[in-house]
């Protein structure tokens, strides 16, 4: 076991440092760069922006500023924005918990409701409720969120006019306000989740309830509560776990879009702000900071497959 | 029936001939009562600040938050109009190459410490060594003085005319040294001169302000409390606005303000703005360096249709001068083939005499970061179809654009021109041969010599009569084909009073604002 | 499984495939079937309700929307077919390889998770950002996007057969590898992919439509029913019709491809029901 989680980090750290080098190289792909930005279209002459280019270190080559970025990340140094001066790393520790917060909490509301309905169609298939359910399912994972979440907005803006949309304050200076900040857009983000993970956790119970050893505990009679409770659950949860990590990537990438319709000043909206300015130690720092939760994610969820299934244990 | 019909109506007349003037004179006193002191104003802006500093930012977004903090030694007004802001007077030699500028008595920072000519003298040193476009439109001082601690003395190279535009702006703030040396810069944390007092910045969130007692301008601002958000999506601000989170509220589609017209709980403010929508021509490339060319597409133009369709009708037809400008704008009956727009025949007449009888396909680039360009890029492509001409609209990133603005790699750009109040900035700047702002790399000598005496004239009168003859021949030359003025909207509760929009887009009567709910 | 069921979930996949056909004719026979131009623009019939001259109504620059949704129907379609035909010719192949060739197996894989460390999205506003935005650019970059899940597909799939005796003999018997590939593997593969390709096409075509929302996706004049989506949605109070008829077709189309996907699946090994 343990070299096998060893391999994996060993492994894992290898792909983020290819990584690194391909966002590194991506981001200069992009044409036009931040000195451009700041001009605009004004008056300024080309020893000016020469100046400036120098300034940021931008005339050096390539693999020296590679390099030198590189030896920032690894002492914790993510560089300053080449718009604003301000570290990189700040800003970065500014947006990340309201990223955070938003994926938590769509993965929570999505998971909660998506597990409940999944079970409760398992349990009474083939009645109206779960003929009812499953075009449901389906739909939430037809609809793009952020048309969701403009609907949320116009529909709180007529009906709801005292309700807080915008201004997002941190969770630890209000709870209540941040929470009641968070809870559109983490409604609009988990209800695709919610979709998937309600499809498959009805499968998987109905598949783990035409299981012999739950025939025989209730042939042998016990109440089907604790049936449900230790045997169905417990078993038919497994693969719905696997399918909540593997969606939580995409959560991130659904809160990008989100976060521009909610307002909310998370690593999304700094991302593609950068990308705009061409603010390139900005740029690669996020993405880096992304590429690398998503990365440990797949890592977990890797782990965490391989100890909950049994099967898979041997070996 | 009809002698009792008279009566009333006499009585009607008397009665009006009472009321009416009494209503005058009420409703006079009510003017001048006192507006409403107190309250916090909510803004919604669509963008964040880059930077707080107002000699290093560049950014407009930057420009219009930090707007309310600091002052320049001059401001404008919302007619464009030079206005005292820390300097309560000032003159000019009668070559034009000395300044002397007279400052307020007992202007304080938001520190506490009283303003002397050493910070003008010091705020000016720190934006000519910090680089940037600005300081490049200071690139004629010669040197700064202050002899005593209320007067500075600026001396130029050579008479620039523009000189009181460029210094009226808050780019050309005065600043504390004690407060840059604390910070390093003043990009997160702002001391200024302003009527708002800098509380707190939260980057992509907020920033909060609070009113500042010292303001020379005793008695305002009426607002204790200014806070600034920033709502990048235009339906989360229209919303924000319907459960009261902000109170003003910048919209960026004007097709939007419909979406409000009904509720009386909101009004609704146009700015007609001087930032124009314009067809940039490369005039280095063919066919575009035959001026002919360039005529005929600027006289098949049906400008006012492009106003409809693409600007929605918000917005005004543009010659070389916006409209806006009143001062310096020749009225459009006077220009040249802005006067005959729309004449496809003609157009396409001129086009047969330089050769392209057939027509030709011309390229146009434009970003979809800006709401108006794509859509005028659009009526333009259907309108030039007219004379024979098919606008390949080709549509690429903002940053590229400008990639290839600088660069002049292109053929033709659809884009805006910011609004000045100078009319140096629409000619020198933009189509003198040496200036870097000359994307369209036009060498026209008739036009450098102008633009260079319209710069350096400083009588007005004179002035005015070169403008008057440069505005003909940039509408001869084409080289850069104007087409509409845009406008700027604004949402707000009821109870908001007393903003004023600015033609150059800036936000400053944001600190007039009262709010009638504060007082009752 | 009882009768009622079954004929229920055929009507639905009936009427998933029939739909299906119909946006397809759209797209085909737009300039038939559509009477406007696209990017026709009525100046006073801006926001116009649905009746009259404009069977669906206009958006706010006066366009027929029953116009732009027909032919949004060919942008959908080559949004889907593209960028999922991209992912499909880059995965399949590696997948395979992977699951053939154990020494490489490792070396893709990791390359594999070196592009699957990009959440999708971000991936997609990376490839635009350096491409440009634009139709051709976002289907390279959702294409792209979506190359590691059809070689993780194909690859698992793979891995099963060639682990299968009867390869195995093969192989030791010394058949040439790309006839065993064209032979044994795909064959086989087939189902998984099929299934995959239906289910990619629904994604794509969100993926699609949140790009056009960030203003990187398809550009006007293009009608496309996601940037449709975004531009009608500031005027959803006024002019609701401009973001329900697009907002639909993009659900009805979505709907019915996993509809369908759902099906195949179904039919193909129903111990894969629900497996997103």
């Amino acid at each position: 076991m343990f070299t096998y989680v060893f391999r994996k980090v060993a492994w894992t750290a290898l792909v983020m440092l290819v990584v690194s080098l391909i966002v590194f190289g991506a981001v200069r792909l992009i044409p036009s760069d931040a000195v451009d930005m700041m001009f605009q279209a004004e008056s300024g002459s080309e020893e000016q922006r020469q100046e400036l280019r120098r300034m940021f270190g931008l005339d050096r080559a390539w693999y020296v500023q590679y390099l030198s970025w590189l030896g920032g990340i690894l002492t914790g140094d993510f560089g300053t924005s080449m718009r604003t001066g301000i570290s990189v790393g700040s800003e970065i520790a500014r947006a990340f918990p309201v990223t955070l917060e938003l994926v938590l909490l769509g993965t929570l509301v999505g998971s909660a409701l998506g597990i409940t309905l999944g079970v409760l169609a398992a349990r009474y298939r083939g009645s109206f409720f779960d003929w009812l359910i499953q075009p449901l399912g389906l739909i939430g994972l037809s609809i793009p969120n952020f048309w969701l979440g403009s609907l949320f907005l116009i529909g709180v803006g007529f009906y709801l006019p005292g309700m807080r949309i915008v201004g997002y304050v941190p969770f630890g200076e209000d709870p209540l306000r941040n929470l009641a900040v968070m809870a559109l857009p983490a409604l609009a983000l988990g209800l695709a989740l919610g979709a998937a993970v309600m499809r498959m956790t009805r499968t998987s119970v109905l598949e783990v309830m035409q299981q012999d050893f739950v025939r025989t505990a209730r042939a042998k009679g016990v109440r089907e509560p604790t049936i449900l409770r230790r045997h169905i659950l417990r078993n038919g949860l497994i693969p719905v776990i696997t399918v909540i990590t593997i969606q939580v990537g995409v959560l991130i990438g659904g809160s990008i879009v989100l976060e521009r319709v909610f307002a909310l000043p998370g690593l999304g909206r700094l991302l593609v702000t950068a990308i705009g300015e061409r603010d390139y130690t900005m740029v690669q720092g996020i993405t880096l900071v992304i590429s690398f939760i998503f990365v440990m994610i797949n890592l977990f969820t890797d782990i965490l497959y391989r100890v909950l299934d049994p099967r898979v244990k041997i070996g | 029936m009809m002698h009792s019909l008279f009566r009333i109506r006499r009585l009607g007349r008397v009665l009006s001939a009472t009321i009416f003037p009494l209503a005058l004179i009420a409703g006079g006193h009510a003017m001048a009562q006192e507006a409403c002191r107190g309250g916090t104003l909510n803004v919604g802006y669509s963008a964040d600040a880059v930077g707080l500093d107002p000699h290093l930012s560049t950014a407009l977004n930057s420009e219009l938050m930090f707007q309310m903090v600091y002052s320049g030694l001059l401001k404008v007004d919302d007619s464009m109009a030079i206005q005292p802001d820390l300097a309560e007077s000032w003159s000019v030699s009668e070559d034009g190459l000395v300044y002397t500028f007279t400052l307020r008595d007992g202007i304080k920072f938001h520190n506490g410490r009283a303003v002397s000519s050493d910070d003008v003298v010091y705020s000016f040193n720190r934006i000519l060594s910090g680089g940037g476009a600005f300081s490049a439109r200071f690139a004629d001082v010669a040197k700064i003085e202050n002899p005593d601690p209320r007067t500075v003395v600026f001396t130029l190279k050579r008479p620039f005319a523009p000189f009181l535009s460029v210094l009226a702006t808050t780019k050309a703030a005065v600043v504390p040294e004690e407060a840059v040396k604390e910070h390093g810069d003043l990009q997160n944390f702002m001391v200024g001169t302003g009527p708002f007092k800098f509380v707190e910045y939260r980057p992509g969130t907020s920033l909060t302000l609070e009113r500042n007692p010292d303001y020379y301008d005793s008695g305002k601002p009426y607002l204790d409390r200014m806070v600034i958000k920033v709502i990048p999506d235009e339906v989360t601000r229209i919303a924000a606005l319907r459960t009261g989170e902000v109170d003003f509220t910048q919209i960026t589609d004007p097709l939007s303000l419909q979406i409000l017209d009904g509720d009386d709980s909101f009004k609704t403010e146009v700015v007609p703005l001087l930032r124009r929508s314009l067809l940039v021509l490369n005039v280095q490339d063919t066919p575009l360096s035959d001026v002919r060319v360039r005529q005929a597409l600027s006289l098949a133009l049906d400008r006012q249709e492009v106003v409809d369709l693409a600007l929605g009708g918000f917005g005004d037809i543009s010659g070389p001068f916006p409209s806006g400008l009143a001062a310096w704008a020749l009225p459009l009956g006077e220009v040249p083939i802005y006067n005959e727009a729309p004449n496809v025949e003609k157009a396409k007449q001129m086009l047969a005499e330089a050769g392209f009888a057939d027509g030709f396909t011309l390229t146009t680039y434009a970003a979809p970061q800006y709401k108006s360009h794509i859509p005028v890029a659009e009526v333009l492509q259907q309108q030039l179809a007219k004379i024979g001409v098919k606008l390949d609209i080709q549509v690429i990133e903002w940053g590229v654009l400008l990639d290839h603005w600088g660069k002049g790699t292109f053929q033709t750009i659809t884009m805006t021109y910011a609004g000045r109040s100078d009319p140096y900035f629409y000619t020198f700047e933009r189509l003198h041969s040496n200036s870097p702002g000359n994307a369209s790399r036009l060498k026209d000598p008739e036009i450098d010599r102008l633009s260079e005496e319209g710069m350096t004239t400083t009588d007005p009168a004179a002035r005015k009569a070169i403008y008057d003859q440069l505005q003909v021949k940039m509408a001869e030359a084409a080289a850069l084909i104007y087409v509409a003025t845009e406008t700027e909207q604004f949402a707000m509760r009821k109870e908001v009073e007393g903003y004023r929009g600015m033609p150059d887009g800036g936000r400053n009567y944001l600190a007039e604002i009262s709010l009638k709910d504060a007082c009752q | 499984m009882n009768w009622l069921s079954f004929v229920r979930r055929r009507g639905m996949l009936i009427a998933s495939v029939l739909l299906l056909l119909l946006i397809l004719g759209c797209a085909v026979f737009a300039p038939l079937i559509a009477p406007y131009a696209p990017d026709q623009m009525f100046a006073r019939a801006r926001l116009a309700a649905p009746g009259g001259d404009f069977l669906l109504g206009t958006d706010h620059l006066g366009r027929d929307i029953f116009t732009r949704v027909v032919y949004g129907a060919q942008t959908s379609l080559m949004v889907a077919v593209i960028s999922v035909g991209i992912s499909f010719l880059f995965g399949v192949p590696i997948g395979i390889v992977a699951a053939y060739y154990k020494r490489f197996d490792n070396v893709i894989m990791r390359a594999i998770d070196v592009l699957f460390s990009f959440p999708p999205v971000l991936m997609a506003i990376f490839i635009v950002a350096i491409l440009g935005p634009g139709m051709v650019n976002a289907m390279i970059a959702i294409g792209i996007t979506y190359i590691p899940r059809f070689a993780r597909v194909v690859r698992s799939q793979a891995l099963v057969i060639v682990e299968m005796d009867y390869v195995k003999a093969a192989l030791s018997m010394g058949i040439a590898p790309v006839r065993i590939v064209t032979r044994h593997i795909l064959p086989n593969v087939t189902g998984v992919l099929i299934i995959q390709l239906s289910l990619n096409f629904a994604t794509a075509i969100i993926a699609e439509s949140s790009l056009s929302f960030l203003g990187l996706g398809v550009q006007p004049p293009w009608p496309s029913w996601g940037a449709m989506l975004d531009q009608g949605r500031v005027f959803v109070e006024l002019a609701p019709w401009a973001s329900i008829f697009p907002g639909l077709a993009i659900f009805l189309t979505v709907l019915s491809l996993n509809l369908i996907g759902d099906t195949l699946r179904d039919i193909a090994d129903p111990r894969l029901r629900g497996a997103a």
